[in-house]
């Protein structure tokens, strides 16, 4: 039979991703696409690259063959002549991932909703064909034209790989605790790494670096408690996502349908705005013609201040809707802004 | 060949999903699952979409054979109140979102009470003896049994 030589362009890279080079690329059948360039990493020897490229092979041609919506789809894969590398050739997702946004400040309580129940549509499929993603995190979901979340790098990661890649890969704040107790990952460990997600997208980098990583502390039990909260994050939020890191796997969601349901009933409005800054959290609503503003200044660890007022989208007068009237500490803020909030 | 069927009841908030074996010969429906689809707060289109693909791929995913949904109905004379018309186009949603992939039936109450059986569905329902003969596996809730109802009466049509 003869060989075919694919007529596929490779154009600028895109990104360099733990499992090699991510390029942007012409397929004369699909337009633009993103190639995913694996390649041999130093802690494959012989038997575990043949092993690990064969298991992916075969999970990204059942990739290949499905459709769905909140999967990125792979349109095909192909092995280097010489052994040392696979290609696979995917849809492009032109709103990028959602590291960027994480990166940028928290998102909107709708926002948040909205990313996690397509997650969870696409997840919840892929598990029912009896695959597991391992590897959720702002960074493995992309965005398509339409602004509709997809996973990506199904498969990519196997549980002999899941603790080491971890570690080197950024993935071990999202490392379920049982995984690190040695379980194994499953249905339920990919529902943990949606919480973290969802948590880390509801927060936005600054906070989240603002707390002890996880990696540091999930192994030793108890996370799902000591979360901070941003005293906006109402408390059906706080019950959704804790659900979803329980230490205990069989007290989380047990499938990805029983999140979404936990998602259903979750409040997305009044729609705040927030941004956070090393010293200062914002947080502006629009309602109507007047923008609602609440500013929380954090001086020192033991000295807080906030202070929450209306003005006019045009011309007008500011109204003061409250504060703490002068220094007051973390904790009282805290509480007082959760009143302010209604949470 | 068991076949893989799914009866559906709606109200304006929820969907309840009983997915059922159905055997070839006399013997009990196998109970596989008994769920509730939540309809999202908040943005009434946004929902329905989140819904609909929810529905697909479930009937999708699980190879579903057939659905069954408790049709529309409007008690006594009265005019359909708010609940009963939002029920209704929850109903549409996930008819339209099974309908690429397996066949959709609708049954409603009233035919069920007239064609199955000796008695109305609701002392059906109300009789325990009646689903240990009918149905085995899984878990099914009371509430769910006007819906496993749906199965039964379906699969004696």
């Amino acid at each position: 039979m003869a060989d075919f030589v694919s007529d596929l362009k490779l154009g600028a890279k895109l990104g360099n991703g733990h499992f090699g080079e991510v390029f942007m690329a012409k397929d004369p059948a699909h337009g633009d696409v993103a190639v995913k360039v694996l390649r041999r990493e130093a802690h494959h020897d012989d038997t575990a690259w043949v092993a690990y490229k064969a298991s992916y092979l075969a999970e990204a041609q059942n990739l290949s063959k499905a459709t769905h919506a909140n999967v990125v789809q792979v349109h095909h894969v192909v092995e280097a002549p010489d052994g040392r590398s696979v290609a696979i050739c995917m849809a492009f997702c032109p709103g990028g991932s959602l590291q960027t946004p994480f990166e940028s400040g928290p998102m909107t309580l709708e926002a948040v909703r909205k990313v996690g129940t397509e997650v969870l549509i696409g997840l919840g499929a892929l598990h029912a064909r009896g695959m597991l993603h391992r590897d959720i995190k702002p960074a493995n979901i992309l965005l398509d034209g339409r602004a509709v979340a997809q996973i990506s790098d199904f498969g990519l990661v196997t549980d002999n790989l899941v603790l080491g890649y971890a570690s080197q890969a950024g993935y071990a704040d999202h490392v379920a605790y049982e995984v690190w107790q040695g379980k194994g990952t499953s249905a339920k460990s990919d529902i943990w790494a949606v919480g973290m997600t969802l948590y880390r997208l509801l927060h936005g980098k600054v906070w989240y670096d603002a707390s002890p990583s996880p990696r540091y502390v999930v192994k030793h039990g108890v996370f799902a408690d000591s979360l901070k909260w941003l005293p906006h994050v109402p408390r059906p939020w706080r019950r959704a996502i804790r659900k979803m890191l329980n230490d205990d796997d069989k007290s989380r969601y047990q499938t990805a349908s029983q999140a979404l349901r936990g998602l259903a009933n979750l409040p997305t409005t009044p729609v705040w705005v927030p941004t956070v800054q090393p010293n200062l959290v914002r947080w502006v609503q629009t309602k109507g013609a007047r923008r609602i503003i609440v500013e929380w200044t954090i001086h020192s660890p033991r000295k807080h201040e906030w202070r929450a007022w209306s003005e006019p989208t045009g011309a007008g007068q500011k109204k003061s809707m409250g504060g703490s009237n002068g220094v007051i500490g973390g904790g009282q803020a805290v509480r007082e802004l959760e009143d302010f909030f209604k949470v | 060949m068991p076949k893989r069927w799914v009866g559906m009841s709606t109200t304006k908030d929820a969907v309840t999903v009983v997915d059922a074996e159905i055997p070839d010969d006399n013997g009990p429906m196998v109970i596989i699952s008994d769920d509730s689809w939540k309809v999202q707060k908040g943005n009434r289109a946004a929902a329905y979409n989140v819904l609909h693909q929810q529905c697909g791929d479930y009937m999708r995913e699980n190879g579903i054979d057939a659905v069954v949904v408790k049709a529309s109905a409007v008690m006594g004379r009265g005019s359909a109140r708010l609940g009963l018309l939002t029920g209704a186009e929850v109903r549409g949603v996930v008819m339209a979102a099974a309908s690429p992939v397996c066949p959709v039936k609708e049954l409603s109450k009233g035919v069920i009470s007239r064609t199955y059986g000796d008695r109305k569905v609701d002392e059906y329902v109300a009789d325990d003896a009646f689903w240990a003969k009918h149905t085995t596996g899984g878990k099914l809730r009371k509430l769910s049994r006007e819906t496993a109802m749906l199965l039964i009466a379906a699969r004696n049509a």
